[in-house]
């Protein structure tokens, strides 16, 4: 068999009960060196994937490839992968060195080996002071380091993360975004990292693979799926707040919002009603355009975020801060046409342009 | 209104839970002391004072060397089977998925049996010719002592009934332990590389250990206490084979009525039990993780 990539999922399916698949004919291909990001809401499987890639759970239908060589039926132990849990997942009666050590240990590698690769890793991880210490006296964040530490140790090409960050405070989390992605560099390990944070998948990721209910939804760099939502789960879930995601009503002449008639490209294939996306900062309160009445404004500093009702729809604009607005105003607004993205209503996939072609392949947009 | 209760209402909700401790426990405690100094001979209102005669006397005496022996044996004998095969039993359990709280009240059902009841049926395994006890090892052409005459075997006798009984309690404990690691634990070790004793030694045991220094002390007490299994199997026989300390005790007081000598074998027992719980928690706190 040609193999590509140094993971490969192929046509894999997940059941625990035998009835219904909790991962649904997933395809997946990894390359040796990438950091790809799982991204999806709770419950969509994640875990489960990175679990049946490390071999803690089995796979029901379908290969998984590593290395070029079926993994299926080789316990986890035998598969030298590290993995991070989100609980870190630490030994609470050894110290930080035993933690640290125990895969070199039951490898049974020499101890003055086992001593210098700890120290090193120690070292790399801001821990020497802390080796002696138990996990119950570090912070959070020292604990998840220990857990970083007992994965890089032993030197594997293959890191797998199940949302490694979600326990720590937000300031923390966000350091230990750069210094993952610096330690990826440095290592040039494969890393999975699974998370339901969009904003660690897009500040992270050489490519995020979106997963809903088992099934991946899009699979492409962080840029493409913020810009080219294949569809409408992606498109709701990218972006915060997300994308407006706007319903035409189909009338002789064509597609109207709000009363206003809306140029539609040709496209690729008839769709059948037709669902218009554009990201708040594509939006901008104006003169003329859309009427819209401002319900809510969100001040961040930097920038405010104007809530409102139009064509009786939720839409959200963004809008530098100097401009001042207020509750209950009626106004306008325009969107930019070049930045929307069109739905079919009934399948929820993107439509491209016929117009304007671009080839799915350039762009990798995956259409499952 | 005073929302401080005062010293004397303090006095009395204190004072009422002291009371059956002081009745039950403390005064009998201190007339154990006081009556291991005297010749009472648990009959006669009258007896006399005599220092530390009834301990000289104890230090003295063969059958009191013997059953401190006895029951040195019968507490290691005990303690230590019934600690490894209790995890044992936990660790084969937790594996099973169907079937566990069955198997778990089977094995503990023993516990629960007074000892009198099971000890007469034991008497019954162990008799040397229709027993099944013998029957089984002549099966396998193994010899077949008689297992509660033979002063070499009586003691193992007894100790094979107290371990059959304890090892169900023992392994409800540790299953409760095992339950209580999270299984991400054996999961990094799966990842890490660990193979199955790798796992024991390093998880299993060492997160176990409060568990485990808990049966210890229990166990060692309880081994000291033994008594309706050594009465109703042995009574202390062959030849004192079987005289624990607390069945010496019984028999100072309650067959030869010498009260004296009897208190002086039981405040031994009681600071032997003391010393031992207090080395196990000295020596847990380097080996025991909380
Ligand atoms: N051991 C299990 N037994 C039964 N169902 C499970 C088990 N593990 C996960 N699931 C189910 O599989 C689905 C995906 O779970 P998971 O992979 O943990 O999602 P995620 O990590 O994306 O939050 C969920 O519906 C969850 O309830
Ligand atoms: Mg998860």
């Amino acid at each position: 068999m040609f193999v590509l990539g140094i993971i490969e999922l192929k046509n894999v399916s997940k059941s625990f009960d035998n009835k219904t698949n909790v991962i649904d004919d997933l395809n997946l291909t990894i390359e040796s060196g990438e950091f790809v990001v799982l991204l999806g809401p709770s419950g969509s499987g994640k875990s489960t994937i990175l679990r049946m890639i490390a071999g803690l759970e089995p796979i029901t239908k379908g290969d998984l490839f590593i290395k070029g060589k079926r993994q299926n039926d080789v316990p986890a132990k035998d598969r030298d992968i590290a993995m991070v849990f989100q609980n870190y997942a630490l030994y609470p009666h050894m110290t930080v060195f035993d933690n640290i050590a125990f895969g070199l240990k039951v490898r049974k590698v020499n101890k003055g080996k086992i001593e210098e690769k700890v120290e090193k890793v120690a070292e790399m991880l801001g821990l020497t002071s802390y080796l002696k210490r138990k996990p119950k006296d570090l912070s959070g964040g020292q604990q998840q380091r220990v857990a970083l530490g007992r994965a890089i140790v032993r030197d594997t090409d293959i890191f797998l993360m199940d949302e490694p960050l979600s326990n720590l405070d937000a300031k923390l989390r966000t350091t230990m975004r750069e210094e993952l992605v610096q330690l990826h560099r440095e290592l040039s390990a494969t890393t999975i990292f699974v998370t339901h944070d969009q904003t660690e998948a897009m500040t992270m990721a050489d490519k995020i693979v979106v997963i809903n209910e088992g099934k991946v939804q899009q699979i492409g760099t962080p840029a493409e799926i913020y810009n080219y939502p294949a569809n409408l789960f992606v498109a709701g879930f990218i972006g915060s707040p997300a994308m407006n995601l706007l319903p035409l009503q189909e009338n002789r002449s064509g597609f109207a919002f709000a009363g206003q008639m809306i140029q539609t490209p040709g496209f690729t294939t008839q769709p059948d009603g037709l669902i218009l996306g554009i990201r708040p900062e594509d939006c901008k309160i104006s003169g003329k355009g859309y009427p819209v009445k401002i319900t809510f404004i969100e001040d961040l500093g930097a920038d405010q975020y104007i809530h409102g009702i139009s064509g009786g729809r939720k839409v959200v604009i963004r809008e530098s801060p100097d401009k001042r607005f207020r509750i209950g105003q009626h106004t306008f607004f325009t969107m930019n046409p070049e930045k929307i993205s069109w739905f079919d209503k009934k399948t929820g996939k993107r439509l491209e342009p016929a117009d304007e072609p671009f080839t799915g392949d350039e762009l990798r947009v995956y259409h499952g | 209104m005073d929302k401080k209760a005062n010293i004397w209402q303090l006095l009395f909700f204190v004072a009422i839970p002291l009371v059956p401790l002081l009745v039950f426990w403390i005064i009998p405690l201190f007339v154990s002391v006081w009556l291991s100094f005297t010749n009472w001979d648990y009959i006669s209102p009258d007896y006399e004072y005599v220092g530390l005669s009834n301990y000289l006397n104890m230090l003295a005496d063969e059958a009191f060397l013997q059953a401190l022996g006895n029951t040195l044996l019968f507490a290691v004998g005990t303690v230590i089977p019934t600690i490894i095969l209790g995890f044992i039993f936990a660790v084969m359990l937790s594996r099973l998925r169907r079937n566990v709280t069955f198997l778990q009240g089977l094995m503990f059902a023993p516990w629960i049996t007074p000892m009198i009841g099971m000890s007469i049926v034991w008497s019954w395994m162990f008799d040397p010719r229709v027993g099944p006890v013998n029957q089984m090892l002549g099966f396998f052409g193994l010899p077949e002592p008689h297992w509660l005459t033979d002063s070499n075997f009586a003691i193992w006798a007894v100790i094979i009934v107290t371990v059959w009984k304890n090892t169900g309690w023992a392994m409800l404990f540790f299953s409760d332990a095992l339950t209580k690691i999270p299984q991400s634990l054996f999961e990094v070790a799966d990842i890490e590389g660990a193979g199955r004793w790798a796992k024991i030694r390093h998880i299993l045991i060492p997160l176990v250990s409060p568990t485990t220094l808990f049966l210890f002390i229990i166990l060692t007490l309880d081994a000291l206490q033994a008594f309706d299994q050594i009465n109703v199997l042995t009574q202390g026989g062959p030849s004192g084979s079987t005289r624990t300390l607390l069945y010496l005790y019984y028999e100072l007081a309650f067959e030869q009525f010498n009260m004296g000598a009897a208190t002086a074998v039981a405040v031994l027992i009681l600071v032997i039990s003391a010393i031992l719980s207090f080395i196990s928690m000295k020596i847990s706190k380097k080996y025991v993780y909380y």
